[in-house]
């Protein structure tokens, strides 16, 4: 279950607000590589892992994720405070305030709802961890994107800080298939879903009736 | 030593943050022994921190909460409010 | 042709090439070369072999 403590992961502390900034940075809450879609994206697969380390790696990082999620609504709520009537038509934040005011809404920031259809979770160890690395790249140039763009500093520090995150995600998945790999014959790691299929005794897959033909 | 709110919610951060990167490679390395110790040692300095942030400025969590009057869990101002 | 079980938890290193086709493989962090807390927490990871800042400066004026 989860869990709340009233901090950020870390600190947001933005002077200056400025709405079309707020408008850019809200993809990485609601976008398709944003942290709401990376956090569900684990927190789902995780029932359909057989193995009970990679369930934690997808708990721990998922569980992270809601966490940067929350600190990036505090940018966007923060960037988006005080705004005058002016600021708002000039800056283009007028098409997001008209539906939610400054209230936080998850959208990419081209305005596309956040949708599941962001994310997979396909029941197959392999398959899942291959795309949590692919997420996690996405999300990383995302950030690197964003930071191109941004000058102030109060706005630079938590979007670095989130983006290195992404790369330790990054080895831990990587690491997380190397565990799966070992649960399985490297003859070949696709002959069967271990989340699904019916397996023989231990990886063997000698052991089946009638030789499937597998290279050996 | 730690007097200050601002200081201390920041070592709670720093500290918090190492039990956090130590947590996440021992999903991977559960048997690693220089891990371990580093996890146990800064889980130690945060719950301790924990304690001490709460009895001093309130509690920052459900398990630090311990009400003499009032609830203020959800009175005090939330981390995304910036003061002043 | 030899087979063999890579296990990512013994500490030998394996040989990239030799390691079976059709699969992504990411090396196993080892322990260590770590920051202080303090610097870890501003750097967004406290191991230095993680630490991978960004320089791209784009179109941007520099």
């Amino acid at each position: 279950m989860w869990y709340y403590e009233k901090r950020l992961e870390f600190p947001v502390k933005i002077k200056t607000p400025d709405a079309s900034l707020a408008q850019t940075i809200i993809t990485q809450l609601g976008g398709p590589d944003g942290e709401l879609g990376a956090s569900m994206r684990y927190l789902s697969q995780r029932y359909a892992m057989p193995y009970n380390n990679v369930c934690g790696v997808l708990t721990d990082i998922g569980t992270e994720e809601l966490a940067h999620m929350e600190i990036v609504s505090a940018i966007v709520h923060q960037l988006t405070r005080n705004l005058s009537m002016k600021e708002i038509k000039e800056s283009g934040f007028d098409k997001y305030y008209v539906d939610h005011t400054t209230g936080i809404w998850p959208q990419s920031a081209g305005g596309e709802a956040f949708t599941a259809k962001f994310f997979q979770s396909t029941g197959d160890p392999i398959t899942d961890l291959t795309e949590d690395l692919a997420a996690e790249q996405k999300a990383r140039t995302t950030y690197d994107n964003l930071l191109r763009l941004i000058e102030d500093p109060d706005v630079r520090e938590p979007i670095k800080f989130l983006r290195q995150r992404e790369l330790v995600h990054f080895q831990r998945f990587g690491e997380s298939l190397r565990i799966v790999q070992d649960h399985l014959d490297s003859r070949n790691f696709y002959a069967f879903n271990p989340a699904f299929d019916k397996q023989e005794s231990g990886n063997n897959m000698q052991n089946r009736k009638g030789n499937c033909g597998c290279k050996s | 030593m730690r007097y200050q709110k601002k200081e201390l919610l920041n070592y709670i951060n720093v500290v918090s943050f190492a039990v956090v990167e130590a947590n996440l490679y021992l999903d991977t390395h559960p048997n690693d022994e220089a891990a371990i110790e580093y996890f146990n040692n800064y889980q130690r300095a945060r719950n301790q921190a924990l304690r001490e942030y709460a009895n001093a400025f309130g509690p920052l969590n459900l398990d630090t909460a311990v009400i003499n009057r009032e609830f203020i869990w959800a009175d005090q101002s939330w981390p995304w409010q910036l003061e002043g | 042709m030899e087979t063999y079980q890579r296990n990512s938890r013994n500490r030998q290193s394996v040989l990239l090439d030799e390691l079976p086709l059709a699969m992504a493989y990411v090396p196993m962090q080892r322990w260590g070369n770590l920051y202080s807390p303090e610097e870890g927490f501003q750097r967004a990871t406290i191991f230095r072999d993680l630490d991978f800042p960004f320089h791209g400066k784009g179109g941007c004026r520099r």
